[in-house]
């Protein structure tokens, strides 16, 4: 009996030995960023990133954290990742100045580090990380807001309503500036009489409804809305719980989430962006893994300005749903 | 005279309502359509969903506890019956267990606070995370989409301007107000909250009453997170995010007591209602998004701060 014991002991350790060595001979890369796992976006990041890491043989992680857009734990766990000496690191940047130090520090370190999802807004001069991919967020919003353009009526004044979900940040903030940007273009060469607002439209699909079901009802001139994130779905519920047609007031956003892609085939939601969040994740891997192998340089990706139309939905909802696009 | 209006504005619910009602005519005049049927009806839209939550963290907080998950436990009910759901059990089935859910998150939270004697705020915080963690878990990384075949009417169809679930909302008003008000249970529950071992000494079941509490709070979170997934057709794991601290100011707005003992249903109903006021007359009023949460905010405190001094006004009235 007591030999089997041993046995047993010696076969558990040794097993347990050569899982810790064939773990250590792969690489490791961990992604850090500012969301929690309510946060639907990042689920498909993840898928993407894990598919990349079974393609290359990597063990990787992708680490969330415990409240919506804490920047602080997502830097303390970028620091665990260069103190672990991990292969790579891939950060969501949310703040142009909170990631120079932690990004330089693991560069030093011979870590190389890439911006996925949302960058320093100076780009490669304001952070040392050595490419970014993701959904370039000033080219997107311009984009969207040229192709809900050409939705707008023939006559009379424009007066678009401008969802910042998070003001101050930059993922929202670029969006919108973007939006904004083409705004001022198309009223400067159309010389029609085109105005805009800002609301803090909020982060939930329930509260972003009502919040911009009251602006219409007090603005009922409100051509266009545009959200820097998907709670367009949400305004399209209240909008549509306020009797107004589906089209009434042009409804547009980011991210193509199986709710938006439900209220663009009601016809509620006109446009959607695409900045395939699978992709960034799926992308960053493999260049990671590129730089490690061969040393190659980082290079930038723009994984999204695809603008999904309501033509569209059929295609993408099964993908949708797996978490894909 | 004196001792009618010392009555009246003792009453925790009262101050409340005239802070509503001064904003209620401020935003009417800084914003037209703050009155118009339609704008009316966007508030009564929303205004079931977190009102409901915040009779249920009244009525534990008169009961001296806390409850922190209830966000997490308003995603719970709705994600578990649209996952069911697909997986082909019938939707009643499905989102009862949902709910059923809830009440074993309240137990969970009930005897984690009173077998390990730590403080409520502290274990719904733990149960909070876990929770939260169960729905993702459940939703699989990507939330699913609502199945065609939910009878959702009940809960959400429209009955002449209003939607079902401001009824449902009436009626939870009244029997967790019958509750507190007119029965045993509601006398112990005060009792509980006000004084534990007073209460104990006079041969309350503090824990049993305490229990109760917690289990009513969940479910009604539960409820509520139902029919908020209906009304926006969708069960996304992170509904009802922030909904804790909502409702706690809700609560507190409407007169109820950090310490416990001291509440009414119709004082966090009224509190929610002038939170959902506020954001609305904010945004009519259209202040500047970077400003919003500050006005939110600031509105928010004054709000307890003209509450705490009428109370005390009316409490220094001679009879």
């Amino acid at each position: 009996m007591g030999y089997l014991k041993t046995t047993l002991a010696v076969g558990v350790m040794a097993a347990l030995g050569a899982s810790a060595a064939a773990a250590q001979d792969r690489p490791q890369y961990t992604f850090v960023h500012p969301s929690n796992t309510s946060n639907v976006f990042y689920q498909a990041v993840q898928k993407g990133m894990m598919d990349a890491c079974t393609q290359v043989g990597a063990e990787c992680q992708m680490i969330y954290v415990q409240n919506e857009m804490d920047i602080q734990q997502e830097l303390t766990n970028f620091e665990a990742a260069i103190a672990q000496g991990v292969d790579g690191i891939l950060a969501t940047m949310v703040s142009d100045d909170a990631y120079d130090e932690v990004t330089q520090r693991a560069i030093d370190a011979g870590i190389p580090v890439l911006a996925v999802t949302t960058d320093d807004s100076k780009g490669a001069a304001g952070n040392a990380r050595l490419s970014f991919i993701g959904q370039t967020l000033g080219t997107a919003g311009y984009a969207l807001a040229e192709d809900v353009a050409t939705l707008f009526p023939a006559e009379g004044p424009i007066h678009v309503l401008l969802g910042v979900s998070a003001p101050g940040q930059n993922w929202a903030e670029g969006r919108i500036a973007g939006i904004e940007q083409y705004l001022t273009k198309y009223k400067a060469d159309t010389g029609r009489d085109v105005t805009w607002e800002r609301i803090d439209s909020g982060l939930d699909l329930a509260e972003t409804g009502a919040r911009v079901a009251a602006y219409v009802t007090q603005n009922p001139q409100t051509t266009a809305y545009f959200d820097a994130g998907f709670w367009e779905a949400g305004a399209a519920v209240a909008l549509a719980d306020q009797g107004l047609a589906p089209g009434q007031v042009l409804l547009a956003g980011f991210d193509t989430v199986p709710v938006a892609l439900e209220q663009m085939k009601a016809g509620y939601i006109q446009r959607v962006v695409d900045q395939q969040p699978y992709l960034q994740g799926y992308l960053g891997i493999h260049q990671l893994d590129l730089i490690r192998r061969y040393g190659l340089s980082g290079w930038d990706v723009d994984t999204g300005r695809g603008i999904v139309k309501p033509e569209d939905v059929d295609a993408i909802m099964e993908l949708s749903q797996q978490g894909i696009r | 005279m004196r001792s009618t209006i010392k009555a009246v504005l003792s009453r925790p619910e009262i101050s409340v309502l005239l802070i509503t009602l001064i904003a209620v005519a401020s935003f009417a005049v800084i914003a037209p359509a703050f009155l118009s049927p339609g704008n009316i009806r966007v508030v009564l839209g929303i205004a079931p969903e977190v009102g409901i939550v915040a009779i249920g963290v009244a009525v534990l907080m008169i009961a001296g506890e806390f409850d922190i998950s209830v966000g997490a436990s308003f995603a719970l009910a709705p994600m578990m019956g649209v996952v069911l759901t697909q997986l082909g059990l019938d939707p009643y089935l499905a989102f009862g267990l949902g709910l059923l859910a809830c009440v074993a998150v309240g137990l969970a939270n009930a005897g984690l606070t009173i077998a390990f004697d730590i403080p409520s705020f502290i274990a719904t915080l733990g149960t909070m995370f876990i929770v939260r963690s169960i729905v993702v878990l459940l939703a699989g990384g990507m939330p699913p989409p609502l199945p065609d075949e939910l009878p959702q009417e009940w809960l959400i169809s429209f009955v002449g301007p209003f939607r079902a679930s401001l009824f449902w909302y009436l009626a939870i008003i009244v029997l967790v107000s019958l509750l507190l008000a007119r029965t045993n249970l509601g006398n112990w529950i005060y009792a509980t909250g006000g004084d534990n071992q007073a209460a104990k000494n006079l041969g309350i079941d503090v824990r049993l009453v305490k229990t109760i509490c917690f289990v009513l709070c969940a479910f009604l979170a539960g409820f509520a997170g139902i029919i908020q997934s209906f009304r926006v057709h969708a069960a996304l794991t992170s509904l009802g995010t922030g909904l804790e601290l909502q409702t706690i100011a809700a609560a507190v707005i409407g007169g109820t007591a950090l310490r416990g003992g001291v509440g009414t249903v119709v004082g966090a109903v009224l509190g929610a209602l002038l939170i959902r006021i506020i954001d609305n007359g904010l945004v009519l009023s259209r202040i500047d998004s970077n400003w919003f949460q500050m006005a939110v905010g600031a509105l928010t405190v004054g709000a307890v701060i003209v509450n705490e001094t009428l109370r005390r006004r009316a409490r220094a009235i001679r009879a």
